[in-house]
């Protein structure tokens, strides 16, 4: 299992299109941390509120919150096209079918990319961490100089508000992950996930403007789930958010508890889950794709 | 059927009996047998449709069949898949490898996933196939020859001893399909692996391969070693002036025999010492014998004549 899982790493570390999706992410996290202070506000807006209160947001260390945010809203873009790939590209090149010739199980090669898949979202995850640490700092250093002091608990919320950031994305990774598997091509998972997550970007806020039960029903959609899951973030309430990070109820929709949705999500990665093991292991490997 | 199977000596390595696959209304293996033993060259061969490619997706747990057995190594191929996979290279349709991965990488891969490939295996392999200069260079700039030669050596990364190549000459030039079956001879011959090779081309089975099969829609018409079906495709044809009564008397002889499109044509399985001996019979019945000649005894007009494709029409007498 490990070393099919490290064929799956080594395919992913590789790849053009890896860096390419990692590079863009980097690009607006530092346009946010570091450019978005100086660029938007200038010079004379320094003593604004409006300033202050996005200076504050996104300083070292409590602009984590922030970055952690843009990463749950942008990277669950990121994962459904990169979950589409890794999945889905196999079946255009006719590799799928190699692999399983030479004695993978089918479980344990769906395994295999699954890690792979979280693995890597997680890797990035770290990686933008750090270098959005390091862009905090140099934005602070720019506006008005680096004087972090570290909340009690810190690492601890940092750790955990990362888990569940990577806990969501994986959610949406699961389903461009399943549609490429059924549509055995990557074009499928790419523009039926990203579709997906359109569709629910227009009902979600449709939904709740009707209420009753369409507001209700809105709460368990995917969108919705993952942002109750992310007001469970710790890190920065208080300081610049009321309800948790995500600010889940002031506009991003998601009022459900953060643990039933989070629940609720972990539903959806199950069910997803086993409609692609169940089609895989049914389904003859034949053809071209 | 015709078979010509061994039927005394070692186990088959491969051993397929009575496999049937269909998919949906369409059936693509309709009771396939056949048999292959270690340390040869096996090659099936058939028409494009045949089935061949849904046969060698069934040996590798690929395709699903609706019934019938295939036995690797004397094991159950689905219920042993891993096991038998382990001990088995193949190449389906055409190799298939990351476009954005070296030759190197692409085998790396490979190698993680089968395992336990022992370390500098994947120069060795390179070396073996003569790609030793192009490792790092991406698949995608990689030639069709190149590609099948990298398949190959990905098919023996593992050591295998039973090798599956699937029309592994489809799409090379006339000198790379030499240089390819040349290379796939020395891996039996040198290796000691078991080769099982289908194609469509009839030069390359009768070049390459020690026994062959022959499939027809999904079934086996004919399998044997290569000299004994073409010995047994050897046949005479008569040009007489009564089919029917040349066709009676050579039935009545006991010969297998039987009548070409076109006039007055008949066959009968003879060797060349008896050809004399056969005309004078037909002669002394008062029938014309106006053409004596030896009958096509390549695998082609065998292929020919048991997959009915070409124009002869055959009757067992």
């Amino acid at each position: 299992m490990l070393s099919l899982i490290s064929a799956e790493m080594l395919k992913v570390r590789k790849r053009r299109a890896t860096w390419i999706m990692f590079a863009i992410f980097l690009t607006f996290i530092a346009f946010m941390v570091v450019g978005i202070r100086p660029i938007v506000l200038g010079e004379e807006g320094r003593d604004s509120v409006e300033f202050q209160a996005l200076n504050e947001a996104i300083r070292f260390p409590m602009g984590f919150a922030v970055v952690l945010l843009f990463v749950s809203q942008m990277g669950r873009w990121n994962l459904i096209v990169f979950a589409a790939l890794v999945v889905g590209s196999e079946y255009g090149w006719g590799t799928v079918r190699q692999v399983m010739a030479r004695g993978a199980s089918r479980n344990r090669y769906l395994a295999a990319k699954l890690v792979a898949i979280a693995l890597s979202a997680l890797l990035a995850m770290l990686m933008t961490l750090v270098i959005g640490s390091a862009l905090m700092i140099l934005g602070d250093l720019l506006v008005d100089g680096w004087g972090p002091t570290l909340p009690a608990g810190f690492f601890v919320d940092l750790a955990v508000d990362t888990l569940r950031t990577l806990g969501v994305l994986i959610a949406f990774g699961m389903v461009s992950f399943c549609i490429a598997l059924l549509t055995r091509s990557a074009a499928g998972g790419l523009g039926l996930g990203l579709g997906y997550l359109f569709v629910e970007a227009i009902l979600v806020p449709m939904f709740g403007f009707f209420g009753g039960f369409w507001g209700d029903l809105a709460d368990f959609l995917l969108t919705s789930l993952a942002d109750s899951v992310m007001s469970g973030n710790s890190l920065g309430v208080g300081e610049f958010f009321t309800d948790g990070a995500s600010g889940a109820g002031e506009g991003l929709g998601g009022g459900m508890d953060p643990a039933a949705a989070g629940l609720y999500l972990l539903l959806y990665g199950v069910v997803l889950l086993t409609i692609s093991v169940w089609v895989f292991n049914r389904r003859d490997i034949t053809g071209a794709g | 059927m015709t078979t010509e199977a061994a039927s005394s000596g070692p186990q088959p390595v491969l051993e397929v009996k009575g496999l049937v696959k269909r998919f949906g209304t369409v059936t693509a293996l309709a009771g396939l047998d056949l048999q292959v033993f270690p340390g040869e060259v096996y090659g099936l061969l058939g028409p494009n449709g045949a089935g061949k490619s849904t046969l060698i997706g069934s040996v590798l747990g690929l395709v699903r069949p609706n019934s019938g057995s295939i036995q690797v190594f004397g094991m159950d191929a689905q219920h042993h898949r891993s096991e038998v996979l382990r001990r088995t290279g193949a190449i389906i349709e055409s190799p298939a490898f990351y476009p954005y991965l070296g030759g190197r990488d692409n085998l790396k891969v490979v190698a993680r996933t089968i395992g336990d490939v022992p370390p500098g295996r994947i120069d060795e392999m390179l070396e073996l196939v003569g790609l030793e200069g192009r490792g790092k260079d991406k698949a995608k700039t990689y030639s069709t020859g190149m590609k099948q030669r990298l398949g190959l050596a990905s098919v023996l990364l593992g050591d295998p001893e039973l090798v599956i190549l699937d029309e592994p000459t489809s799409g090379l030039d006339p000198a790379g399909a030499r240089e390819f079956r040349h290379l796939i001879r020395s891996v039996a011959k040198d290796q000691g692996n078991t080769v099982f090779v289908s194609s469509h081309l009839l030069t390359e089975v009768e070049q390459m391969c020690d026994r062959v099969g022959i499939v027809k829609l999904g079934e086996t018409v004919a399998e044997g070693r290569l000299e004994d079906l073409l010995r047994r495709g050897s046949t005479i044809s008569f040009r007489v002036d009564d089919k029917v009564r040349a066709l009676a008397l050579m039935t009545e002889k006991g010969l297998t025999a039987g009548e070409d499109a076109g006039e007055g044509l008949v066959w009968a399985e003879i060797g060349p010492e008896a050809v004399g001996a056969l005309n004078t019979a037909l002669v002394n019945a008062g029938l014309e014998v106006s053409r004596i000649a030896e009958r096509g005894s390549d695998l082609e007009s065998f292929f020919l004549e048991v997959t009915g494709e070409g124009e002869p029409e055959v009757s067992d007498a």
